[in-house]
């Protein structure tokens, strides 16, 4: 019942829309508000008389199983307690209805509100309306009294207009018409913007000039769904202007000559506005989408006060030559397959069927021309029969913004004209396959309707028709055989999507996509509003996984095709589009989307008849993560060597085609990408695109720039560095380090004999066992180590934790647990020792000063004979249960019961110390470490975004000290699993990195976020959608929640703190400016992205590189540091036989005792990946001169006091002794300090 | 900051700078120490003998007691030895971020094994006494002992300017007699890594020590308990005290660990009351009477309206900040 109540009301509502509409329409100029009018219609159109019966349906439909009747005893018991004077008075029935058709028809009730705030913004502004109709209105009369011009040759017109000078013309009567208009001031020069083929002087047509048979305001301002420009490009006001038919012959559709007629007339236009003295405005040409056919006149206004300078507004008036429908110009002449073109030339005359190839590229733009008054009349009555529809299309048209993008500074889509037609067309006007939506949709509803259709649509092989009251003017095979794609309207006239390149529209579809994803995710910490219409979708670096800037300045068609560039209107544009059809074979399956990116077509003076064409354009291309990277491009099979297949193959990879035969027996013409290593993998569709570009298109490679071996030198080693460890055979990588890993698990898990108790696991935590640590792990041996220089000769220890059978034997004392640990490893050092020749174990024992007692402290460190080092810790859990009981004991056990001595706080302290390294370490990382493991398969790109941000973090010298290692796998792991969909997870590292950087950059870290680290996904984050409970300390203010650690804190407790969170975000901020400005202008220095600025700290220290075991490492390092000092290339280095000393980073060290010496006094921030120098801040509140305590936590001075007297009655006042903490810290840096 | 410029005391405390380079002073405050302060009478704590310690403050995180001493030595005759090198230091922070090192605490316990009649075993221990610097905090106190009192007056004598001089000479800092910097760093993580041998004769031992202890305590806790293990403990009224464990669990009688965990996690009361209310809350029909649907329908449409103007409030406040500008 209550549906059908709705769509009553729904119609009703129709009903009122259509009044309004045709109000509206009948004063062209007079613009009625409809900002709120929609809202309300649509939820107040109940206020008036039929108040009561809504309010009954709705309640009704509200509880289904009480029934009409009992509703409307509802209202009744309503009244009654209104009048029991409750406080709070119940919603109204028409509120109910609101807050209902907000909650159900949209996402969610505070989705609709924000859309309501929103669209307000996105408008023009009424109160500045006035002065462009004004405008307007003088324009309308400024072109209707625009002198004819009569018939002449179509160069001698241009001639004329060209010449400053008054226009000498042939004929009287024209004389006298120019002469009186021109009381003006001297014509500008005006270059009439013919397209090619240009008109030639043997040419016997004319071009003349009449007043416009009509005058039309049309497109998406009169249709009031305009919404306002990225970049701050003006609102488009278009206007078309009716060329009369008399100008026209039947025969102007060949070669152009419509075209050139039409460019005559706009020239005519343009030099009577602009001597006209009435309208100030700046005149200029533009290009749609680069075409120079469809050139129209841009009229922007000046400043000048008058009553109609709409400067305030920001808009601009767009005029549009537009054919009558009565034109003499057969339409069945344009249909898809008529060929318009005769060419000659010597090589096409030799080849007639070259000669008639069809255009359907030129019939469609010359349609075009006549579509716009139809477009703009049937625009309206979809319109006008749903009222939701207009707040829908403002929607999309809004969405469509982030895809039509690049509109200004960056490159334009060419798509992008499409971006508003087709899509509000598709919503209520439908293919014939696809069912017409229902009404009464919300604009949600219908914005969700149009994006399903965008994503769904298979554009390659649909040819989409909307419904048309008597069928098409073409046959749809003409479409199949002629058009990549089509999308053909009702007035059946244009394809609209002709000329739309496969790949944009492949683009689109994945945007669609993705935003229906967003749109659809429950995850908690992705606001669907937000991501979709307030965030900025279109930086290059977070929306595609691989960019390539081209420099196209050398750029030559291998089989130049004049045909091709007639049909296209320009070189250029059939240029992008062979790029774009080459590309695409090339690429296939590997890419999701490509996209082609150029500068747009923007407006030039009238004295440049012809839009410039880009010299660079940009390449995005969006992964297919499974064919992506795959080795091998198969191509037909060899048994039809000589089809037209494999000659197509051939033809597209040129020499890299070759016939190969393949395990299974096939024989296949295939194309085969060799790679070194694994990593170049990621390479390989640069190397397509490359190759292709280097065969089609004459481009050489060092014209094609890609940023992809600039990010990956960040975590690689210096050449000459890797290239030692190369030549010494030394194993490196992950794999191998893996393998050794599994080695020694299996050697320990045989001890059975040597040890008490059975090892049960061996879990793996460390960074370098899951493909994230900075650097690849590297293996060193003592014999090879002399290789290498000193300060190139870390080896990293890889965490390991034993876990052994249960035992009831333990000691039942946490200090003599650890001694038992102590105990355990002693054997197992002795049994590896004695299992492996040339394994080196030895047990590492904490320093004294930093561990107590009671923590776990012991580790075993292990070098294998193939030189990876491991450091085993055991895991013994009966250790919490200790250290539980020490930290509770006495909150809830009686007195009577206690434990004969009481515990001193400082006891407790340490307890809970060691208790948060035990869940940490024995808990939470093994955990960890599988689960980041698992998402390091799972998406290719995941460990390469975690080295990229980790190195990015160290850098800027925030990493390890600040902000935990695991910290920044799970905010990557965001990025990847976060509950973006699908579609958004980066495909490269290098978009991954973006990512993260732009997360940063926008992360409100007080709200926490949730992140679905672990397997089990919906349940639990439902569950922690409550749980993430900001509790920021004092320490550390993230809140990273995931399923096993509910409070998020378990890697960000020791920080950043407020002030370092700040810094991150600032340095991100900086580095997303650095990278979006980069890639615009094309000069991106990825290492620029890790130099840090030191301006900021109060004094920075030099260590000196050559001690540094980590410095090769550094982001800037410097080969002098390790160059060979002796004469000699072959003598070994004198300091003899190097000690092997696994993961001493002495640096680490020191750094690690100033800021524990200094905790009070000073912030360290250093970089932990081969840093050599680092940066300090004073507390400031140090400064200040406060009084003398015996506890101050730092060195003082005493301040010298003014007098004698104060001295004796104040207290002493001191401050911090800055030069002697500066010595200080040299001095604990002796040997390590630069001095 | 001048040197001329710092006062000579400040707080009763003796201002000592103390030069390390020409260019940078260390401030080091002295005074005699005075007297047990309230929270020295806590146990542990040492006593320092009144009229011979000196108390300083601000000590320099990585001064050894060598240094310390030899700081205080060559004016004066003979002083005594400050205690050794951690109990001298006095750990006097609270925040406890630092323990002790690892030979206090082993002869404290030592001391304790000590007590006993039979000799307890010893500990070997793990890492060989080193010359190595332990650095701690900054800004921290120590005591030194002299062998007399006269020392002390010496000692806080020493900043007064020397004759024809008008301002204080700095002391200079004796030289370093521990590896500092790099050499530090190298030695430390070399002495870090001990000789297995030596590492399994500490383990063995420690466990000795331990085992030696716990049967001490037990047989200690046996001599004084007036239960023995296996009887029934029995109170003056006649009731028996159930134990947990029985004959076997426990070394002696007493009731060591009787409450059971749910008991000590202090749950119990909680889940008991909570099982109690919802089985009371089921008995109660939720739709029974008119009035009830009434009221629970228009709570629904209440909290409807209340979480409407909530996001409306919220949207408010967004579109006050200017968020809905995208661009």
């Amino acid at each position: 019942m209550a549906q059908d109540l709705k769509r009553k009301r729904a119609n009703e509502a129709d009903a009122r829309g259509v009044k309004k509409r045709q109000l509206s329409e009948e004063p062209d100029d007079e613009i009625v508000d409809h900002e709120g009018d929609d809202a309300e219609s649509a939820g107040a159109s109940g206020s008036g008389d039929d108040e009561p019966m809504d309010a009954e349906e709705d309640l009704g439909g509200e509880d289904e199983e009480w029934g009409g009747i009992d509703a409307v005893e509802e209202v009744e018991g309503k009244e009654n307690h209104r009048a029991g004077g409750k406080p709070k008075k119940p919603p109204t029935g028409e509120e109910v209805r609101s807050i209902k058709e907000a909650t159900e028809l949209f996402r969610s009730s505070s989705f609709k509100l924000q859309i309501d705030a929103l669209l307000p913004n996105v408008r023009p502004k009424e109160s500045r309306k006035a002065p462009l109709e004004r405008f307007l209105l003088a324009l309308h009369e400024c072109i209707l009294s625009t002198p004819s011009v009569p018939p002449q040759h179509p160069l001698e017109a241009a001639r004329a207009l060209l010449s400053p000078e008054p226009a000498q013309t042939p004929k009287g009567k024209q004389a006298k018409d120019k002469g009186k208009a021109k009381a003006a001031p001297t014509p500008v020069p005006i270059a009439v913007p013919y397209p090619l083929p240009l008109p030639t002087e043997d040419a016997n047509w004319k071009v003349a000039f009449e007043k416009p048979s009509e005058i039309l305001l049309v497109g998406s301002w009169a249709n009031q769904v305009s919404v306002k420009a990225k970049d701050g490009l003006p609102w488009g006001v278009d206007i078309a202007v009716e060329m009369p038919s008399e100008l026209f012959q039947e025969k102007d559709y060949l070669n152009g000559r419509f075209f050139h007629k039409r460019a005559f007339y706009i020239a005519a236009i343009a030099r009577h506005i602009a001597s006209s003295s009435k309208l100030n405005v700046e005149l200029s040409y533009e290009s749609a989408n680069g075409d120079p056919r469809l050139t129209n006149l841009v009229l922007r206004p000046k400043n000048d006060d008058s009553p109609n300078d709409f400067t305030k507004l920001h808009a601009q008036v767009r005029i549009i030559p537009v054919l009558p429908s009565s034109s003499p110009i057969p339409l069945s002449r344009l249909a898809p397959h008529r060929s318009n073109f005769r060419v000659h030339n010597a090589d096409s005359s030799e080849d007639p069927a070259h000669e008639n190839l069809p255009t359907p590229l030129y019939n469609t733009n010359n349609t075009s021309v006549c579509y716009a008054e139809t477009a703009s009349s049937s625009s309206a009555c979809p319109e006008a029969r749903d009222p939701g529809l207009r707040r829908c299309s403002g929607t999309i048209a809004y969405l469509g913004e982030p895809a039509r993008l690049w509109r200004g500074k960056a490159a334009v889509l060419e798509m992008l004209a499409m971006g508003e037609e087709p899509a509000d067309k598709v919503n209520t006007k439908l293919s014939s396959k696809r069912r017409p939506l229902g009404k009464g949709l919300s604009s949600y509803q219908l914005f969700k309707a149009a994006l399903d259709f965008l994503a769904r649509y298979d554009f390659a092989n649909e040819r989409i028709f909307v419904k048309a009251k008597d069928g098409h003017r073409f046959p749809a095979q003409d479409y199949y055989a002629h058009h990549d794609v089509a999308f053909v309207d009702s007035p059946s006239l244009v394809n609209l999507l002709a000329g739309v390149p496969l790949s944009s529209l492949a683009m689109l579809q994945h945007d669609a996509k993705r935003t229906l994803q967003t749109l659809d995710s429950s995850s908690p910490s992705v606001d669907p509003f937000t991501e979709v219409f307030l965030k900025e979708n279109r930086d290059l670096f977070t929306r595609f996984d691989a960019i390539m800037h081209i420099g196209l300045s050398s750029a030559t068609l291998r089989h130049p095709s004049i045909h091709a560039t007639l049909e296209h209107g320009s070189p250029a544009k059939a240029l992008f589009a062979s790029l774009d059809q080459i590309l695409r074979a090339g690429l296939g399956p590997r890419v999701k989307a490509l996209s082609l990116l150029h500068p747009s077509s923007e407006s030039r003076p009238l004295t440049q008849a012809h839009p410039s064409t880009p010299s660079t354009i940009y390449v995005g291309l969006v992964f297919e993560p499974e064919h992506a990277f795959r080795l091998v491009d198969h191509g037909p099979a060899a048994s039809e060597t000589e089809s037209e297949a494999s000659q197509q193959f051939r033809e597209l990879w040129g020499d890299k085609a070759e016939l190969r035969r393949f395990k299974d027996g096939r024989i296949v013409e295939s194309v085969v990408w060799d790679v070194k290593t694994a990593d170049e993998k990621a390479y390989i569709p640069v190397m397509v695109v490359k190759h292709l570009l280097s065969r089609h298109f004459h481009i050489a490679d060092d014209a094609v720039q890609s940023w992809q071996p600039a990010f990956d030198a960040l975590v690689r080693l210096p050449e000459s560095i890797s290239s030692v460890y190369q030549s010494a055979r030394i194993p490196a990588g992950f794999k191998s380090a893996m393998t050794a890993f599994d080695d020694l698990v299996k050697t320990i898990k045989s001890f059975d004999k040597e040890l008490p108790l059975a090892v049960l696991n061996v879990s793996p935590i460390s960074e370098y066992l899951r493909y994230t640590s900075v650097f690849a792990p590297v293996a060193l041996l003592p014999s090879s180590a002399s290789l290498l220089p000193p300060c190139g000769q870390f080896l990293p220890t890889m965490e390991v934790v034993l876990e052994f059978e249960r035992s009831a034997r333990w000691p039942d004392d946490l200090a003599a647990i650890q001694k038992t640990k102590l105990a355990f490893l002693e054997r197992i050092a002795a049994a590896l020792m004695a299992a492996k020749e040339g394994t080196l174990a030895r047990v590492v024992v904490a320093d004294a000063l930093n561990a107590s007692p009671i923590q776990d402290q012991a580790s075993l460190e292990i070098v294998i004979p193939q030189g990876w080092a491991f450091a085993a810790r055991i895991w013994h859990d009966r250790e919490a249960t200790l250290l539980d009981r020490l930290i509770n004991e006495g909150v809830n056990v009686p007195k009577a019961l206690q434990a004969d001595k009481p515990r001193t706080a400082r006891e407790r302290e340490d307890a809970l110390e060691a208790r948060e390294l035990y869940v940490r370490r024995f808990v939470h990382a093994p955990r960890h470490h599988r689960a980041v493991a698992a998402l390091c398969h799972r998406f290719s790109a995941f460990a390469g975004t975690v080295r990229l941000v980790k190195r990015w973090l160290a850098a800027h010298w925030l990493l390890r000290s600040h902000v935990a290692v695991e910290a920044v796998e799970i905010l990557c792991a965001h990025v990847f699993v976060g509950g973006g969909g699908s579609e958004t997870v980066p495909g490269s590292k290098e978009r991954g990195f973006a990512a993260v950087v732009e997360f940063f950059k926008d992360w409100d870290w007080t709200a926490g976020i949730f992140v679905p680290l672990y397997e089990e996904k919906g349940a639990a984050a439902e569950a922690a959608k409550s749980s993430v409970v900001v509790t920021a300390g004092h320490k550390g203010v993230w809140t990273i929640a995931t399923d096993a650690d509910k409070d998020g804190h378990m890697w960000t407790a020791n920080g950043p703190d407020n002030i370092v969170a700040l810094r991150v975000k600032a340095i991100a901020k900086a580095t997303w400016d650095y990278l979006q400005q980069g890639t615009e202008s094309g000069a991106l220095e990825v290492k620029t992205l890790l130099v840090h600025p030191v301006d900021d700290y109060d004094f920075v220290v030099q260590l000196e590189p050559s001690v540094l075991p980590r410095y090769t490492q550094n982001v800037v390092a410097d080969p002098t540091a390790w160059a060979r000092k002796g004469k000699f290339a072959n003598l070994q280095r004198q300091d003899g036989t190097p000690v092997v000393r696994p993961g001493f980073d002495p640096a680490q060290l020191f750094l690690d005792d100033v800021k524990r010496v200094h905790a009070d006094t000073l912030r360290l921030f250093y970089d932990p990946i081969g840093g050599d120098r680092f940066g300090a801040v004073w507390d400031p509140s140090l400064k200040q001169p406060r009084p003398f305590r015996v506890m101050n936590h730092f060195s003082s001075i005493p301040v010298p006091q003014e007098s004698e007297k104060a001295k004796e009655k104040e207290k002493a006042l001191v401050t911090v002794n800055e030069s002697a903490v500066l010595s200080e810290i040299l001095r604990m840096g002796a040997g390590l300090v630069k001095t | 900051m001048s040197l001329s410029s710092l006062p000579q005391t400040i707080s009763g405390f003796t201002v000592l700078p103390v030069s390390y380079s020409p260019k940078a002073h260390h401030i080091l405050y002295i005074r005699s120490h005075s007297g047990p302060s309230k929270k020295s009478n806590d146990k542990g704590k040492q006593v320092w003998p009144e009229g011979r310690t000196l108390f300083l403050v601000n000590v320099p995180p990585d001064a050894t007691d060598r240094e310390l001493i030899l700081l205080f030595q060559p004016t004066y005759a003979v002083e005594e030895e400050p205690e050794s090198s951690s109990s001298s230091v006095e750990d006097s922070d609270s925040s406890g971020d630092h323990s002790d090192a690892e030979h206090p605490r082993k002869k404290r316990k030592l001391a304790k094994g000590e007590k006993a009649p039979a000799p307890a075993p010893k500990v070997t221990p793990l890492l060989p006494p080193t010359s190595l610097r332990i650095l701690r905090k900054t800004g921290r106190t120590a005591h030194i002992v002299f062998l007399d009192a006269s020392s002390i007056a010496r000692a806080l004598a020493l900043p007064k300017p020397s004759k024809g001089q008008k301002v204080p000479q700095p002391r200079l800092w004796p030289a370093p007699d521990a590896p500092l910097g790099l050499a530090h760093y190298t030695a430390l993580y070399d002495a870090l890594r001990p000789p297995l041998d030596v590492v399994r004769q500490h383990a063995d031992s420690y466990m000795e020590l331990y085992d030696y202890n716990a049967a001490e305590r037990k047989r200690k806790l046996q001599r004084e308990s007036k239960y023995r293990k296996g009887e029934a403990i029995v109170d003056e009224d006649g009731f028996t005290l159930v134990t947990r464990g029985g004959a076997y669990g426990q070394a002696v009688g007493g009731g060591v660990g009787v409450a059971s965990r749910k008991f000590v996690s202090g749950k119990t009361e909680e889940a008991a009351g909570g099982k109690r209310k919802r089985r009371k809350g089921e008995k109660e029909k939720a739709g029974f009477y008119a009035f009830q649907v009434h009221e629970k329908k228009r709570k629904e449409l209440m909290d409807l309206k209340s979480k409407w103007e909530e996001d409306k409030a919220k949207v408010e406040k967004l579109k006050s900040s200017r968020k809905f500008k995208p661009y």
